[in-house]
C-alpha cells in the first residue's frame, strides 16, 4: 500500500496542498521551503498511530502544541488538516481514505481537539467524526479512533500502515560519538544513534542477508573495504559494525564504526533503511557527505530496493547528482515554493517551462532543480526595483 | 506561445546578469535560469533547447570567444538543423566583457580608468576578458584587485569574485542604452529579443 495523495491546509509552512503522490517521490525546493515539514506529516501520523506511547496530545505537544504547527501564513484560526489516499498503486482509485481536523481548546486546558476524524474505504464512509457521543462528551474529542486499538478495529489496516512508517536523517557523528555524548535518544530515532541497535535487533538470518547486500553496494564505492560485519563486544556487550580493508597488514584487524567515514556511515544507514521495512520510507537529504559518482547512483538504486517490497520512499534533496538521472520522471518530482501565502507544492511535470524542457530530454536535474537555487531573478527586482 | 515569458541558458553569473538586463529591457521574464558552467554543457544541450522552444520561448546566450568562429557559424554547428522562432540564440562578440565594456562611461568610473581607455567600438578587441584584467592591473583601483584579478601563479583566469563584482556592476551601474551605441554586436541582440516579443503567432 502507498500514499497515493496528501492534502494539507494550515500545516506548518504550507496553506493548501493537494498532490498525489508516486512509489518513488522527490522533493526539491530552497533551504527552508518546509521539505523537512512535509515529510514531518507522516511522522505525525506515525506518532498518532503509534500503540507504544503515541496519540494525539503527545504527537502535538512533541511538536510544540497547535500553535507551533498551525500555519503563521493562515489569516484567522482555523483548523489544521490532513487528508491521506492510500492506494495499492500511484494514480489507482484509493482503497482507504483517511482525515482530520485540528484547532486548539479556546479555553480552559487548552488541549488538542479534533474538528473532525473521517475513514473511507473505498467509497463506503467508515467513520465520520464528531458523532452524537462526541457531541455530548467533548473529552473524547482528545482522542483520535487511529490510536484507539478498541475503536480503530475496523480500520486496524491503516493504522498499522501509519504506524510503520520510517524516517531516516542518520547524523554520523551522533553515532559515532553515542558512547561519549550519551544523548537522549529521541522517539523512533530519527537520527540513528541506536542505529546499530536496531541492527542487533534484527533476527539474525535477515541481518546477515542485509548486511551482505550493503558489504557489496560498499565494495564498489568505498575504496579498499572487503567485509562488513556485525560485532557484539564481548566485554561491554555493545553492538558494533567493523570493516576490513584489503590493504592493511592481516594483523591490523578490523576497524569499527568509530573509524568510518562519515560517507561510509551514511550509505550505510540509507541501504539499511532501504532494506529494512516494506512501508513508507521518509530520507532526509541521502546525498550528504556521499561523493557526487555515489549520489548519481542513488535514484536507480532506490528503484531497485523498491522493487522487491514495493515500499514506498519520499525523499528531499538538494541534490544535482541524484536528479541528473534520465530515468526519473517528471511526476516523480515535487517542488517546494515559498511565498507570502505559504508554501506552494506542485508537480514538476505540471509546470509549463519545466514540462517543456523534459519533454525535449532534460534531466529533472536539469530542467527543475534551477528553480530551487537563489537567483538572480530575485535580486534583480530588488536592485532595480 | 506566451511571449512575455522565457527559459534562460547561461554559461556563468557575468552572462546571466547580463541576459536579466537585456530581458527586462524587452520586458520578458525569465522563469527558469540554465546555468551550463562551462562552454561545453550549453553546446551539448544546444539542439534540445532548439526542441524545448517549440513549446517555450528560450533564450540562450554565449560568447563567440574567438574571432575565427563567426557566430552564425556557431549556431549552425550547435544546432545542425534549423533555428525555431521561439529560440533566441545570441552570441556576444567576443565575450561578454565587450558588452560590460560599452557602458563605457560606467565602466569606466567603475574601475577608475579614464573613459579614453576604454575602445569607442569593444566588439573589436580580441580578448575582451584579458584587456579587461589589465586595464584593472595596470590603471584600476586598488580595492578591485584583489577581487577581480588572479593571484600569481594561479591556475584560474580570473580573480575569486570576478563573477560577482563584475555582475554587481551591471545590475547596479551598467546601462542598456549607453552600452549598445558602443557595441553593434549588443545592439544587433536586443533588436532580435524586441522582434522576437513583437511578432504574433
Ligand atoms: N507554523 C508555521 N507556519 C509557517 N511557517 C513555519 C511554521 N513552522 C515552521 N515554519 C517554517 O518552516 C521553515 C522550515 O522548513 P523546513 O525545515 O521544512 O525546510 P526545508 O525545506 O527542509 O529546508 P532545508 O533544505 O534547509 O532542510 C522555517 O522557515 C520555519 O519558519
Ligand atoms: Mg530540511
Amino acid at each position: 500500500m502507498i500514499i497515493s495523495r496528501i492534502q494539507l491546509k494550515n500545516w506548518r509552512n504550507f496553506r493548501s496542498v493537494d498532490v498525489p503522490l508516486q512509489r518513488r517521490q522527490f522533493l526539491i525546493g530552497p533551504n527552508a521551503s518546509g521539505k523537512s515539514n512535509f515529510l514531518d506529516v507522516f511522522r505525525f501520523l506515525r506518532d498518532i498511530a503509534s500503540t507504544e506511547g503515541g496519540g494525539l496530545q503527545k504527537s502535538v505537544k512533541d511538536r510544540g502544541g497547535v500553535s507551533k504547527i498551525r500555519s503563521l501564513a493562515a489569516r484567522q484560526k482555523p483548523e489544521i488538516s490532513i487528508e491521506i489516499h492510500l492506494a495499492d498503486a500511484p494514480g489507482e482509485p484509493p482503497g482507504w481514505r483517511y482525515g482530520i481536523g485540528i484547532e486548539q481548546e479556546t479555553r480552559g486546558y487548552r488541549r488538542t481537539l479534533l474538528t473532525y476524524e473521517q475513514v473511507w474505504r473505498g467509497n463506503e464512509q467508515l467513520l465520520n467524526r464528531p458523532d452524537d457521543k462526541d457531541e455530548k462528551d467533548s473529552v473524547r474529542l482528545t482522542q483520535t479512533f487511529l490510536e484507539q486499538i478498541n475503536a480503530n478495529h475496523n480500520f486496524r489496516e491503516i493504522a498499522d500502515f501509519f504506524q510503520s512508517v520510517t524516517y531516516l536523517h542518520l547524523v554520523p557523528q551522533l553515532l559515532r560519538f553515542a558512547d561519549s555524548i550519551q544523548g537522549r535518544i529521541l522517539e523512533n530515532d530519527p537520527f540513528g544513534q541506536g542505529f546499530l541497535e536496531r541492527i542487533a535487533k534484527t533476527p539474525e538470518k535477515t541481518r546477515r542477508t542485509r548486511l551482505k547486500r550493503i558489504e557489496e553496494a560498499l565494495k564498489t564505492v568505498v575504496p579498499l573495504s572487503k567485509q562488513l560485519e556485525f560485532v557484539r563486544d564481548e566485554s561491554t556487550g555493545r553492538a558494533h559494525l567493523q570493516t576490513l580493508y584489503t590493504h592493511w597488514r592481516p594483523k591490523a584487524g578490523w576497524q569499527r564504526e568509530d573509524q568510518f567515514s562519515d560517507g561510509t556511515l551514511r550509505l550505510i544507514g540509507v541501504l539499511w533503511a532501504l532494506l529494512e521495512g516494506k512501508d513508507l520510507l521518509l530520507l532526509e537529504e541521502p546525498e550528504l557527505s556521499l561523493n557526487s559518482g555515489i549520489t548519481s547512483q542513488l535514484a536507480p538504486l532506490i528503484n531497485k530496493m523498491q522493487r522487491t517490497q514495493g515500499r514506498q520512499v519520499l525523499i528531499s534533496t538538494h541534490s544535482d547528482a541524484l536528479l541528473d538521472e534520465s530515468g526519473i520522471d517528471g511526476r516523480e518530482v515535487l517542488m517546494l515554493t515559498p511565498n507570502k501565502e505559504g508554501t506552494h507544492v506542485e508537480t514538476v511535470s505540471d509546470i509549463e517551462d519545466i514540462k517543456a524542457l523534459l519533454d525535449t530530454g532534460f534531466t529533472v536535474g536539469e530542467a527543475a532543480l534551477p528553480r530551487t537555487k537563489p537567483s538572480d531573478i530575485n535580486r534583480l527586482s530588488t536592485v532595480v526595483g | 506561445m506566451d511571449r512575455n515569458r522565457c527559459i534562460l541558458a547561461v554559461e556563468d553569473p557575468l552572462s546571466e546578469a547580463m541576459a536579466h538586463k537585456l530581458l527586462r529591457h524587452c520586458c520578458i521574464v525569465p522563469v527558469t535560469v540554465f546555468m551550463g558552467f562551462g562552454f561545453g554543457h550549453l553546446k551539448k544541450r544546444a539542439r534540445e533547447f532548439n526542441k524545448t522552444a517549440k513549446n517555450f520561448p528560450v533564450f540562450l546566450l554565449t560568447d563567440q570567444d574567438s574571432p575565427a568562429h563567426c557566430p552564425p557559424g556557431i549556431i549552425d554547428k550547435w544546432l545542425r538543423c534549423p533555428r525555431n522562432e521561439g529560440f533566441i540564440f545570441r552570441v556576444a562578440v567576443i565575450e561578454i566583457e565587450s558588452w560590460v565594456m560599452a557602458d563605457r562611461k560606467a565602466f569606466a568610473s567603475f574601475i577608475g580608468v579614464n573613459q579614453s581607455k576604454i575602445p569607442e567600438n569593444p566588439d573589436i578587441l580580441e580578448k575582451p576578458k584579458e584587456f579587461v584584467l589589465n586595464l584593472v592591473r595596470k590603471h584600476g583601483k586598488r580595492n578591485l584587485r584583489d577581487p577581480l584579478l588572479p593571484t600569481r601563479g594561479s591556475t584560474a583566469h580570473i580573480g575569486p569574485e570576478y563573477n560577482a563584482v563584475m555582475g554587481e556592476f551591471v545590475y547596479q551601474q551598467w546601462d542598456i542604452q549607453r552600452a549598445s551605441g558602443a557595441s553593434p554586436s549588443l545592439k544587433r541582440a536586443i533588436f532580435a529579443i524586441q522582434r522576437f516579443k513583437s511578432l504574433r503567432v
